[in-house]
């Protein structure tokens, strides 16, 4: 009953419009005092307060976020879709095509779904309209592809699922490489068809000679690189996930630096913002353990799970209705909020019910990504029609199509998980 | 327009500048600190034991409890603005003033335990259980530095709502970025 009210004050503070981490803080802190007394309530927030943010793991999030910041300086990521463009030439919607395939490099080193969609719509959505595409069309692209970036490492919100569930982050980021490809596949296979359907809309590429292509092999090649050490070392397991995150940053900052595009200026700019992006993800984390707290005195978590396992409801039918909240709660929440607040409450009863934790993490965070390009409140939406002077809507009708086909790539990896969980099942542990 | 004091807001925007550029710095030197940690453990087989500690207590604490005063004077924490947004400014104002008025005393509660933290760890000389003995207070302090920057910055934002003005934080989250360039939108609020 009191784990009810508590749940009921958190969604008003959270309506209200206070950040999430203070209407967690708050909510949790009332429950606290409410449960127990003033005394329980003090000694836990405080003793949460450093203990939350004081994790040497956690700083794969500010070193992965300050990674993308130096790529962004460094402006590879302006000539990746010119570079993907000239190599896609002229299968058809290849601009399109290019997009998506631009969206899964940069999703790669940037990890951040809005920064993506934003990179994109600068670059590729006035290519595309030169050659005919509508903007609806376009910016839907554009803004679905910005999602990508979710699933192939280095995900932030992969790696926070990791922090939370006690899953290993290095597993998790491997998990996500080929359900994005496979993503960014369906994606340009909705591009084909389109084409096909609507040659007016969607126009075809153009070809470009060999030698051009092997000229922009120098402009993605240093970022692939890059990528490729990422990766490498994770899925070998030569560093920690922390190691890694450290060393993309790093060759990033390099990277900036051998093109002289790092000025003092971008410098300050790029860690100030790094700080602020992981601040506001370390904020929420110790709301979301104050608010955590004040759950798991209420007993509440225990007595869901018991509750859901004792219906010996069909796993699929649970895993169903769980996605649905998730798509739900992803039109009105951010990501992080979701995964912070949910997956303490929902993961014992995925692994309850049979599932792989790894598995549910990639497949969650893609559902509650998948808020991003939906109504009310699709950043990357508003993201690419802040970009394009182009109405909201327009966009979310230019969204529909790829929509459907990311949903659809649940359901295929809601039933079969193999298919996310393969490669990281032949990882050197 | 602002009722408040001109210089005493200038103040404290300065001392969140300088704090979000020291925590900033604190990122930078993870980088290098973490990249030659593996450089010398897989170059030379000779780990730097420290790093583990430097990292994972002093540099991620202050980086992030230096930057959170700032991050919400940008609007940088993430909140629900789609409610906020069909508010009339009069409710707004009202339920703005409510919300960050029950926040301002748990922020109480983290300074002034955080400063009895500090003190305790200081006159008893305590040392983290690590490859070094460093001290512990270096790091426990920045709880009551951030977070007190942070509260300041709150009760700012409340009085002037009171008084009638128009706030010292964004009143909408995350949306406070001009279409001038990717770096700028990453910046917003959103994150991931």
């Amino acid at each position: 009953m009191i784990a009810i009210a508590g749940s009921l004050l958190l969604v008003l503070l959270l309506a209200m419009g206070l950040p999430v981490a203070f209407a967690m803080a708050v909510a949790g802190a009332a429950g606290l005092w409410f449960v127990g007394d003033l005394g329980i309530m003090i000694g836990i927030v405080k003793s949460t307060t450093i203990s939350s943010v004081a994790s040497y793991e956690l700083i794969t999030i500010p070193m992965f976020i300050l990674m993308a910041e130096f790529i962004i300086i460094s402006k590879i990521a302006d000539e990746l879709f010119d570079a993907t463009a000239v190599w896609v030439g002229r299968t058809p919607g290849g601009l399109g095509v290019a997009t998506v395939l631009a969206g899964a490099f940069f999703g790669a080193i940037s990890g951040s779904s809005t920064a993506s969609a934003a990179t994109l719509s600068s670059t590729s959505i006035p290519a595309m309209m030169r050659q005919g595409y509508s903007l609806r069309f376009a910016g839907g692209i554009v803004a679905t592809t910005g999602t990508l970036a979710m699933l192939i490492p280095p995900s932030i919100a992969l790696i926070l699922y990791g922090l939370i569930a006690e899953v290993s982050i290095g597993r998790l980021l491997i998990a996500g490489i080929v359900p994005g490809l496979l993503v960014a596949l369906v994606l340009t296979l909705v591009i084909f068809v389109m084409s096909l359907l609507r040659p007016s809309q969607v126009p075809p590429g153009q070809a470009y000679s060999i030698k051009r292509k092997l000229q922009m092999l120098k402009v993605t090649g240093p970022m692939l690189a890059l990528f490729a050490m990422v990766t490498g070392v994770l899925y070998l397991g030569v560093a920690t996930p922390t190691e890694a995150s450290a060393l993309g940053a790093f060759g990033a900052f390099v990277l900036s630096t051998l093109y002289r595009r790092l000025t003092v200026a971008g410098l300050f700019q790029a860690i100030s913002n790094a700080a602020r992006i992981s601040c506001m993800i370390g904020l929420i984390i110790i709301g979301a353990h104050i608010f955590g707290y004040f759950f798991t005195l209420t007993q509440a978590t225990q007595t869901i799970t018991d509750w859901i396992i004792g219906l010996n409801a069909m796993p699929y039918m649970v895993l169903f209705i769980l996605l649905i909240i998730y798509l739900i709660l992803g039109c009105f929440l951010d990501q992080v909020a979701i995964l912070i607040l949910t997956v303490p409450v929902v993961l014992p009863i995925i692994v309850g019910i049979g599932f792989d934790p790894v598995w549910f993490g990639v497949v969650v965070v893609m559902t509650a990504e998948i808020g991003m390009i939906t109504p009310p409140v699709g950043m990357n939406v508003f993201v690419v029609s802040r970009y394009t002077i182009c109405p909201v809507h327009e966009i979310f009708a230019g969204v529909l199509p790829f929509l459907v086909a990311v949903l659809s790539m649940i359901v295929v990896f809601a039933v079969w998980p193999e298919i996310i969980m393969w490669v990281p099942n032949q990882m050197a542990n | 327009m602002a009722p408040l004091p001109t210089r005493l807001v200038r103040f404290i925007d300065k001392l969140e500048n300088v704090a979000i550029l020291a925590a900033g710095l604190c990122l930078l030197v993870m980088m290098f600190v973490v990249t030659l940690d593996v450089a010398m453990r897989y170059g030379f087989n000779a780990p730097l034991g420290w790093v583990y500690d430097l990292v994972g207590k002093y540099l991620i604490v202050a980086a992030f409890f230096l930057a959170v005063s700032e991050t919400l004077r940008r609007g940088g924490h993430v909140a629900v603005d789609l409610f906020r947004n069909m508010m009339k400014p009069r409710v707004r104002r009202a339920v703005d003033i409510l919300g960050y008025a029950a926040t301002a005393p748990i922020l109480l509660v983290i300074v002034v335990t955080g400063i009895e933290t500090v003190k305790r760890a200081y006159v008893r000389d305590e040392v983290i259980t690590g490859v070094v003995a460093w001290p512990t207070w270096p790091y426990y302090i920045f709880v009551p530095i951030g977070i007190g920057l942070l509260l300041l910055r709150v009760i700012l934002h409340i009085v002037d709502l009171v008084l009638g003005g128009e706030g010292y934080v964004p009143s909408v989250s995350g949306d406070h970025t001009e279409p001038e360039g990717p770096a700028s939108v990453d910046s917003s609020g959103d994150g991931v």
